[in-house]
């Protein structure tokens, strides 16, 4: 097997520059599928932080029941024990903050114009800590020693022309029925990275909006915050635990953000295998067509080695082995450029992104590519280039001796 | 030794077969130094090819220590022509990017097994080339290159070794001397030789001279061992 891979080298190295500008194809190759896959990596993951830090946190706790009959009965499902709830989440590792709040819908008005919201009512440090992706453009936050000040979406300012220090009327449904009002003062303009957002959001604070709805010392679920994502599965026992004991039920993040994320995730695979694929087939097809020349200048040494008594199969393998080797110093250096190049753009700040689809600010990528991918590509180039070589080592191992020795 | 029976080869060249060879008869023995004589396109090289299993006959069969070669599978053919037939070729056909050593070396590379490292080095230095081992053949004179053929050829000690041409690509000198070093192969060694020519002062140097003229032998001189 070392016979095929010397004479392969020497082949190589032979038509050193012949066998440079096919490595570099396959480098070129290697290392724009793994900058891609870093930025994919990179924007996925501030994906994932952007939506978990706007809002949702890691983990929501809610009543049971609450997931399944909440949409027709809101207010059936509250979390009424919280003191003791929330003592025993302090005592859970890797959770960082503990969010009591209280969803709701209503209306906002003000001058003849309304829109609608998507309320948050909770304590103004935890959801500050929660939304800390959001960018206060104007004001400040919602105090809890300020019971009637109201943060909304920049989104709503612009539709009811409104800003810091206005007046709004906030409606919302009551939980025995009826509709009661409440005007709050806008002490903050916020805005996300997604538009729908900021048309959207008001935070409220929690106890005003309990008086507002008529619920007692409720909130409808506790988010958690964890010091770190990947800390997810470490406190799944204890929740589970907890959730037995006190009749309650969670999901996580991945659970409750659905296509938010799901959908982006599935467009930067789908463009990523479109990528790898449009690149494998101009390796091969480089890669093939060098050993293509190689095989037509070598007609008469071929001819040659099969009356010295090497098989067809001896043969062929001496051009897989070049195609082989081509794959693999390919995947080499183009390892080490890839990870080389992301290395630099991430030093010099980044690429700058425009706002994609529905998102209200763009953003800089970063560049995260993993190793394991990493080894995964070369895997899947050296393969490529072996593969690639099939065609030139069929033709030369049919190659009739006769003819093969009488070539020009 | 080998035996070669009513051998005729036909081309087809689009719409024309040309008979290269016309019901050949010839046989072999051990330890001769045949020199295959006939202008260019008589049909040598086809013989030789033919009987150096790299082509196979229209028409005849040849036998090489009793086995028909012609029945054989391809892979078999090769693995028979590495252990049975040297070849030297005329413009040498070596391989450009191996040294002398590695040219010489690689008949037995190529059966799998471990090499057999003195045997190599002996060879070399039979045909007096010990002290250019590392060198490439574009390193190499022309004679130079020619007895790295012929070591090539001798090193898996072949039935017979088969010769196209061997000097026709060297001056009158170093043919010479190429034809010497065969000669004495076959007289210290017992190794066979059959190799073609269209020169007659070559064809003195053999021990006999085979005729060949459009496809046909037309006769065989048996001569003394020749003076050099």
């Amino acid at each position: 097997m070392l016979f095929y891979f010397r004479i392969g080298l020497r082949n190589l190295l032979k038509n050193y520059r012949r066998s440079i500008k096919t490595i570099m194809t396959v480098v070129i190759g290697i290392s724009a599928c793994l900058l891609f896959q870093g930025f994919m990596s990179h924007t996925l993951w501030g994906l994932q932080e952007s939506l978990i830090n706007g809002g949702i946190g890691h983990i929501q706790i809610y009543r049971k029941g609450y997931l399944e009959h909440s949409i027709e009965e809101p207010y059936q499902y509250l979390i009424t024990d919280l003191e003791t709830l929330v003592e025993r989440l302090e005592k859970v590792p890797a959770v960082k903050l503990i969010a009591p709040r209280l969803n709701f819908q209503g209306v906002v008005s003000s001058g003849g114009k309304d829109a609608v919201v998507v309320g948050t009512a909770g304590l103004s440090e935890e959801e500050q800590s929660l939304n800390s992706m959001a960018i206060l453009k104007e004001g400040s936050f919602i105090k809890d020693e300020n019971p009637f000040g109201v943060v909304i979406g920049s989104g709503i300012t612009q539709k009811l022309n409104v800003g810091v220090g206005d007046i709004l009327t906030l409606m919302v449904a009551m939980k025995g029925g009826g509709v009661n009002a409440i005007d709050l003062e806008i002490t903050g303009i916020i805005e996300g990275q997604i538009k729908s957002y900021n048309d959207t959001a008001l935070f409220a604070n929690l106890n005003t909006v309990r008086e507002l709805i008529d619920i007692s010392d409720s909130v409808d679920r506790v988010i958690l915050l964890l010091d770190r994502t990947e800390n997810l599965e470490k406190v799944g026992p204890y929740l589970s635990g907890l959730s037995n004991e006190m009749g309650l039920e969670y999901c996580d993040w991945r659970q409750l953000v659905g296509t938010q994320y799901t959908q982006p995730k599935l467009f930067y695979d789908l463009a990523y295998v479109l990528i790898m694929t449009i690149i494998v087939l101009v390796v091969i097809g480089s890669i093939t067509n060098t050993l293509n020349l190689t095989m037509q200048e070598r007609v008469r040494e071929i001819g040659t080695i099969r009356s010295l008594g090497t098989t067809r199969l001896q043969v062929g393998g001496i051009f897989i082995a070049e195609s082989s080797l081509i794959g693999f110093s390919g995947g080499l250096i183009g390892i080490a450029v890839g990870f080389g190049l992301a290395a630099l753009l991430n030093a010099i700040g980044g690429v700058p992104i425009p706002p994609p689809p529905g998102h209200a600010r763009g953003y800089t990528a970063f560049f995260k590519p993993d190793f394991l991918e990493g080894l995964r590509l070369m895997f899947l180039f050296l393969i490529t280039a072996a593969l690639s070589g099939f065609y030139p080592a069929y033709r030369a191992a049919r190659l009739e001796i006769v003819d093969a020795l009488r070539w020009i | 030794m080998i035996s070669v029976r009513n051998v005729s080869k036909t081309y087809r060249m689009d719409k024309v077969e040309i008979d290269a060879l016309k019901n050949i008869n010839l046989d072999i023995e051990q330890g001769d130094f045949i020199s295959l004589m006939g202008p260019s396109g008589a049909g040598k090289s086809t013989l030789l090819h033919i009987i150096g299993c790299l082509d196979n006959p229209t028409e005849g069969s040849v036998e090489i220590h009793g086995q028909k070669i012609q029945k054989m599978k391809d892979s078999k053919l090769s693995i028979f022509r590495n252990r049975h037939i040297g070849f030297i070729f005329q413009s040498f056909n070596l391989m450009p990017v191996l040294s002398v050593y590695e040219n010489v070396e690689y008949p037995l590379m190529i059966r799998g097994e471990k090499v057999n490292r003195d045997k190599v080095l002996q060879t070399i230095e039979a045909v007096g080339l010990k002290d250019y081992l590392k060198h490439r053949p574009d390193e190499l004179s022309g004679g130079q290159r020619q007895r790295v053929a012929i070591a090539r050829a001798l090193v898996t000690d072949p039935d017979i070794i088969l010769a196209d041409e061997p000097t026709a690509n060297l001056d009158s000198k170093t043919g010479a001397k190429i034809i010497s070093l065969l000669l004495d192969l076959n007289s210290r060694h017992n190794v066979t030789f059959l190799f073609s020519t269209h020169n007659e002062m070559v064809s003195k140097y053999a021990k006999r001279v085979i005729n060949i003229l459009d496809g046909e032998l037309i006769g065989m001189d048996e001569v003394f061992l020749p003076v050099l």
